[in-house]
C-alpha cells in the first residue's frame, strides 16, 4: 500500500474545497512537514529504546523490562520525567549562548529531512541539489554543538565543545568525497535522482555494489558525525563528565538527547538512499524498504557503539586526515574510471 | 640473602649500634637509634650484599610510652626484605628525613608529621595535606586524642 | 513546571477537579518513579557493589536507571561509601547542583551512620543525612545487589505518594 496516493488525495481535496492552487499547495506542504516531525519524534522515541534494548542484549541482560511490554514505554517515561525537571542556567553561564544552543542543534537535526525520500513520491521537497543541502544542514550543528560548550562557561563543556568542533569538520570532508562518488555516476544530486538511478536489476544496481570503498568510508564518517562510539569522545563519560552537555538539564537537554538519535537516522538514511537502493524494493510498499533499511543501518551503528573502544582525540584526527582522506582520492579516481568505463 | 645471613650480616657490618628483635615472620626486625637513621639507611641501600633500595612503607605509631617510626624496605634484585624503626620520646619526636635515599618517603613522611606530630628534620614541604584544610584539633592519631564527635570505642568488659 | 504545582489551587473550583489533578499527579509520579538517572557517587567498597548492581546480572537498566555522569542530568544520587568530614562539602556542593525534583539514596552502612568508622575513627562524617536529606536508607556493609535494587523501588515507592506542591 503506496501512501503518496493518500497525500495526492488530501491535495485534490483541498483544491475541490475551492482553495487557489498556491495555497493548497502551501497547506499541503506544512502538513506533510509537521506529518514528517511528528514521525520523526516517534522514531526518536523508538530509536531511544531500541538502543537500550539493543545495548542491553549485546550484554548480556535484559534493557527496560518494567513500563509496558518489555519496557516499550521506557522513552515516553523518560521525557515525561525531563519535562519535570529545573531548568537550571548557571549564573556565570552566557544566558544567549547557552539558551539557543540546543535549539540550533535539534532544528538541524529535522530540517535534513525535507529532502529525504521516505517511499516512491513520499518526499517533502525534491531540491535539484538535495544532497549538497542534506550535508551543508548536517554541518549546522556543529555550530550549536560549539556553542553550547562555550556557552555553559565550564572547562570540560569547552574541551568538549572543541573536541567535537575538530571531530566534525575533520571527518566532513571523507564524508563529502564518498558522497561525491555516487553523484559522479548518477550525474545528479536530486535525492529522487539517485534512488531512481538505483532501481531495476534486482538489486545489483545499489552503488555499494560498484563502490564497496565509498560505503565503508562514508559509514565511519557518518560514524563520527553523529558523535556515536568509537568516535564519541566529546561527550565521553569517563573523561569529561557528559563532555558538552554538561550544565543542560531538563528539557533543554531532552532536545541534546533526541537530536543525536535523529542525527543518527539521517545518517542512516541519507547512507541507504545513496548506498543502498534507497526505497527500492520487490514486493513491499517502497516506504517499508526505506524504513527496513534505514534500521538495519541504525542497527549496525549502534552495534558498533557496543563492540568497539573509543579511540583517542589525537588517533582520531590522524585517522580522519592520514588514513580516509587519501583513501576518499582513491575512492574518487576509482569512480572517475568507474565512470568512463560505464559509459 | 636468608633472615638469618640478612640478620648477621647487618649486625656485623653497620658500624652503628642495631638491635635484634626476635619475631617469626621471614623478615628480621631491627630496632636502630635516631641519630644513626640517615647513615643506616643509606647503607641498606648502598651496599651490594643488602641493595635494598624500595621503601615499601613508612609508618608512624604511638605504643603509649613512645612514638615509633617504622620502615619496611625491600629490595627488587635480591628479593628480600627487612623491618626497622627508631623510636622517639613523647616530649620531643623529632627525626630525620630519607628523602635523599629513598624520595618516596616524603609524603609518608608528610602524613607521620600531621597525624602525629613528629617534626622531620630538613623535609622540603612539611604541610598538611590529608586532614582538612581548617584543621585546629591537633594531631589525631596520638593516644588519648579526643576531638568533635569523636566517639571512643566503649569498653565492653 | 509552576503552571503544573499551580494546578490544585484552579481545579479544586471545578466540581471534579480534584480528579483531574490526582490522576496528573499520579501519571508526572509515575514518570518520575519509572526513569530515576542515577549519579553514581561512590566514593569505596560500596561503589563495587554499585558497579556489579549495574552490570549484566542485576541489572539497573531494568528498572529504567541510567548512569549520568553531570548532576544536573541526574535524578538520585546514590551516596555509596564512607564519606569523609574533608569529602563532605562536595558531597554537600554536588548534591546543590542536581536539578529539582532530586533524591537521595545512602547505600550501606557508612553513608547511614559512619558504619564501622562509628567509634575510634576521627575523619569520618558519621552518615551523610547530616549534610544532605536522605530519602531511603540501604543498610548492609556492603548491600547486596538485590537490596540495592529494592532500594531503588522504594524510592519509587516513595516518588509516587508526593503531590505535586510537595516536591523540593
Amino acid at each position: 500500500m503506496e501512501l503518496a496516493p493518500i497525500f495526492a488525495w488530501i491535495y485534490d481535496l483541498l483544491i475541490s474545497l475551492g482553495l487557489s492552487v498556491a495555497l493548497a499547495d502551501l497547506v499541503s506542504q506544512i502538513g506533510l512537514a509537521v506529518f514528517v516531525f511528528s514521525l520523526l519524534c516517534v522514531l526518536a522515541l523508538f530509536l531511544v529504546w531500541w538502543e537500550r534494548k539493543i545495548s542491553a542484549h549485546i550484554q548480556q541482560r535484559f534493557g527496560p523490562m518494567m513500563t509496558g511490554w518489555h519496557g516499550v514505554f521506557q522513552t515516553v517515561m523518560d521525557a515525561l520525567k525531563l519535562l519535570q525537571k529545573e531548568d537550571i542556567t548557571p549564573t556565570v553561564a552566557d544566558r544567549g549562548v547557552f539558551f539557543w544552543a540546543p535549539v540550533i542543534v535539534f532544528t538541524c537535526a529535522f530540517a535534513a529531512y525535507i529532502v529525504i525520500p521516505f517511499g516512491k513520491g513520499l518526499i517533502v521537497s525534491d531540491l535539484n541539489i538535495g544532497i549538497l543541502y542534506i550535508i551543508a544542514i548536517t554541518t549546522f550543528t556543529i555550530i550549536g554543538l560549539m556553542m553550547a560548550g562555550w556557552g555553559s562557561n565550564n572547562k570540560y563543556a569547552l574541551l568538549g565543545g572543541m573536541r567535537s568542533a575538530a571531530q566534525v569538520v575533520s571527518y566532513e570532508v571523507p564524508l563529502v568525497l564518498s558522497i561525491m562518488g555516487v553523484v559522479m555516476v548518477t550525474g545528479s544530486m536530486s535525492m529522487n535522482d539517485i534512488v531512481a538511478a538505483q532501481s531495476g536489476w534486482a538489486g545489483f544496481r545499489w552503488n555499494i555494489i560498484f563502490q564497496p570503498l565509498g560505503f565503508v568510508i562514508y559509514i565511519i564518517a557518518a560514524t563520527a558525525e553523529a558523535n556515536r562510539t568509537p568516535f564519541d569522545l566529546p561527550e565521553a563519560e569517563q573523561e569529561l563528565v557528559a563532555g558538552f552537555n554538561i550544565e543542560y538539564s531538563g528539557m533543554k537537554f531532552a532536545m541534546f538527547f533526541l537530536a543525536e538519535f535523529v542525527n543518527m537516522f539521517t545518517v542512516s538514511a541519507i547512507a541507504t538512499t545513496v548506498f543502498l537502493g534507497g526505497w527500492n524494493g520487490p514486493l513491499l510498499p517502497s516506504w517499508m524498504w526505506f524504513l527496513g533499511k534505514t534500521l538495519a543501518m541504525v542497527f549496525v551503528l549502534m552495534w558498533f557503539r557496543w563492540t568497539f573502544p573509543r579511540l583517542r582525540v589525537d588517533q582520531l584526527m590522524e585517522f580522519a586526515w592520514k588514513v580516509l582522506l587519501p583513501l576518499a582520492f582513491v575512492n574518487i579516481i576509482y569512480v572517475g574510471v568507474l565512470a568512463l568505463w560505464l559509459k | 640473602m636468608t633472615k638469618a645471613e640478612l640478620t648477621a650480616h647487618i649486625t656485623t657490618t653497620f658500624s652503628g649500634q642495631v638491635t635484634v628483635i626476635e619475631n617469626t615472620q621471614p623478615e628480621p626486625y631491627f630496632i636502630v637509634k635516631p641519630e644513626d637513621l640517615v647513615a643506616f639507611a643509606r647503607f641498606i641501600h648502598d651496599d651490594s650484599a643488602l641493595q635494598l633500595t624500595f621503601l615499601m612503607n613508612l609508618a608512624g605509631a604511638d605504643t603509649g610510652e613512645r612514638y615509633e617510626v617504622v620502615y619496611n624496605v625491600c629490595s627488587y634484585q635480591l628479593k628480600h626484605r627487612i623491618f626497622f624503626k627508631i623510636q622517639l620520646p613523647h616530649d620531643n619526636p623529632e627525626f630525620d628525613t630519607v628523602i635523599q635515599v629513598w624520595p618516596g618517603a616524603n609524603w609518608f613522611e608528610r602524613e607521620v608529621w600531621e597525624l602525629f606530630g613528629m617534626t622531620v628534620r630538613n623535609h622540603p614541604n612539611l604541610t598538611r595535606f590529608l586532614l582538612e584544610d581548617d584543621w585546629n584539633e591537633g594531631f589525631p592519631l596520638r593516644k588519648g586524642w579526643t576531638g568533635t564527635d569523636f566517639i571512643p570505642l566503649p569498653d565492653r568488659g | 513546571m509552576g503552571l503544573i504545582k499551580k494546578l490544585p489551587v484552579y481545579t479544586e473550583h471545578i466540581p471534579g477537579g480534584s480528579l483531574v489533578t490526582t490522576s496528573v499527579n499520579s501519571v508526572l509520579t509515575m514518570a518520575q518513579a519509572k526513569s530515576l538517572w542515577y549519579l553514581l557517587f561512590g566514593t569505596a567498597c560500596c561503589a563495587i557493589e554499585l558497579m556489579a548492581t549495574g552490570a549484566s546480572r542485576y541489572d539497573f537498566d531494568r528498572l529504567g536507571m541510567i548512569f549520568r555522569a553531570s548532576p544536573r542530568q541526574a535524578d538520585i544520587m546514590l551516596v555509596a561509601g564512607t564519606i569523609t568530614k574533608k569529602m563532605a562539602p562536595r558531597v554537600k556542593r554536588i548534591y546543590d547542583q542536581m536539578a529539582q525534583p532530586r533524591y537521595v539514596l545512602a547505600m550501606g552502612g557508612c553513608a547511614i551512620g559512619g558504619g564501622p568508622f562509628y567509634y575510634d575513627c576521627y575523619s569520618v562524617l558519621k552518615g551523610v543525612d547530616k549534610i544532605i536529606p536522605v530519602d531511603v536508607f540501604v543498610p548492609g556493609c556492603p548491600p547486596r545487589p538485590e537490596a540495592l535494587l529494592q532500594g531503588c523501588l522504594e524510592v519509587g515507592k516513595k516518588i509516587r505518594t508526593l503531590k505535586l506542591d510537595e516536591w523540593s
